[in-house]
């Protein structure tokens, strides 16, 4: 039935007439190396059995399986807040009122670092937009949330497995789902949970466009980026 | 120990995939990074072939990543080639399966990139359309038939790579390709007849 054929030698040309873009191998391979470097092996739980399940796609099936509860419409407990989505260490409330502007407050134990120290100060691996370059601030902050700046361009990166990170109202229309994320087209209220909990110390701030993203275990929330595209080109150019 | 500092001090880029996976064992990232770009390509078609469209590269370097991570369960009498595949196929099983949906197949036609297909246009154009169907018929396949169909032709792996990479026993491999390839037989027949 499988006796060498037409056909089979059919698709091994169609194979090699296919448009396949991929990067240089060189830049691949640098990649990589910058993440390994930027989070060295925990040698001493290698043998744990627990280290070997990427957590990250636990909570990736999590938040797709809230997202289907929540948003697969239940009426019922669509009071206040219509719809809650969690995605990547972010929860987006949906139906109440957009908070009031409070500024931007920083957020606890945030200090500007240097991208190295940065890299140091955190057990995830930071990416950089190659296409904005090098960021001109870094802050670290809550020892969990690394911030990116350029003109005008902020890049919130963080651990988007340990729960929620950021917490975002906003009223109806529902955020858009993109290629591997969300986009919020317009202001927002956004409030961080600090690390230790409790529900008393939150920081408010209103935040303008935002895409978020998930890569890898890392969550990713980029602000100030008015149009869809240039913000998924630039989540696109993270390396 | 005087192995070791051997190994850290070579200046030379390894040359064969053993040399380089014990290199990179004992922390020689230089080492792996040769590996990483060896296979680099291979392993970008392999995962948007799959299905990982556009997040390609994201899941090709997540399993360089693992791949690092779990390098000492590798055995070392064994081809680097689909074992490294087989990491690539389930970084991109997860991602389809954390979108919720079937897998994909995008791909697109080259424009002059493929093989000559003839001299005068009309044939040219000939063999674009028949590619065109040939394509579509593959990505109509279902997804069982159509990995295996993409790994054998596609990616040109031998039938015991593809029950590697796959994760099935070589019988599963061998009648998924065969189902494969007579549904693509029906499917391109059908549009011959006139």
């Amino acid at each position: 039935m499988t006796s060498p054929d037409d056909l089979e030698s059919q698709l091994t040309d169609l194979a090699a007439a296919l448009d396949l873009p991929a990067p240089p191998p060189a830049e691949v391979a640098r990649s990589v190396r910058t993440r390994l470097e930027a989070q060295p092996e925990p040698r001493a739980r290698r043998w744990s059995p627990r280290r070997r399940r990427p957590r990250w796609q636990v909570v990736t099936t999590l938040a797709a399986l809230v997202v289907a509860l929540l948003v697969g419409g239940t009426p019922q407990g669509r009071a206040a807040v219509a719809e809650i989505l969690r995605f990547a260490g972010i929860e987006i409330r949906v139906g109440g009122a957009s908070p009031a502007p409070v500024g931007t407050p920083p957020l606890p134990g945030q200090r500007t670092v240097s991208l190295d120290e940065a890299r140091r100060l955190v057990t995830f691996p930071i990416a950089v937009p190659a296409g904005l370059g090098e960021p001109e601030t870094v802050w670290v902050s809550d020892g969990r949330v690394v911030s990116l700046h350029w003109r005008g361009i902020r890049l919130d990166e963080f651990d988007g497995t340990l729960g929620v990170v950021f917490r975002k109202d906003l009223g109806p229309p529902y955020p858009e789902q993109v290629q591997g994320g969300w986009w919020i087209p317009r202001h927002h209220g956004v409030t961080y949970i600090p690390r230790t909990g409790g529900e008393t110390v939150r920081y408010d701030r209103l935040a303008g466009p935002t895409l978020i993203h998930q890569r890898g275990r890392v969550g990713l929330r980029l602000e100030g980026v008015d149009d869809l595209g240039e913000a998924q080109r630039i989540i696109r150019s993270l390396r | 120990m005087f192995l070791r500092w051997n190994h850290a001090f070579q200046k030379e880029p390894p040359t064969d995939d053993d040399e380089a996976i014990g290199r990179s064992l004992s922390g020689d990232l230089s080492a792996y990074e040769v590996l990483v770009a060896r296979y680099s390509t291979l392993a970008h078609r392999t995962a948007t072939m799959l299905g990982a469209g556009d997040e390609a590269e994201d899941v090709v370097q997540e399993a360089f990543i693992k791949a690092y991570r779990h390098l000492a369960s590798f055995r070392r009498e064994s081809p680097f080639r689909p074992w490294l595949l087989r990491i690539v196929a389930n970084e991109t099983h997860n991602l389809t399966r954390s979108r919720g949906r079937r897998a994909e197949l995008s791909l697109r036609l080259g424009g002059e990139s493929g093989p000559p297909a003839g001299d005068d246009p009309e044939s040219v154009a000939l063999a674009t359309d028949r590619r065109t169907r040939l394509l579509r018929a593959v990505a109509i396949l279902s997804e069982r038939e159509r990995e295996a169909v993409v790994c054998r032709y596609f990616l040109q792996l031998s039938e015991a790579e593809t029950a590697e990479v796959l994760g099935l026993p070589l019988g599963t491999v061998k009648s998924r390709t065969s189902r494969g390839l007579a549904r693509l037989r029906e499917e391109v027949a059908r549009h011959d007849l006139p």
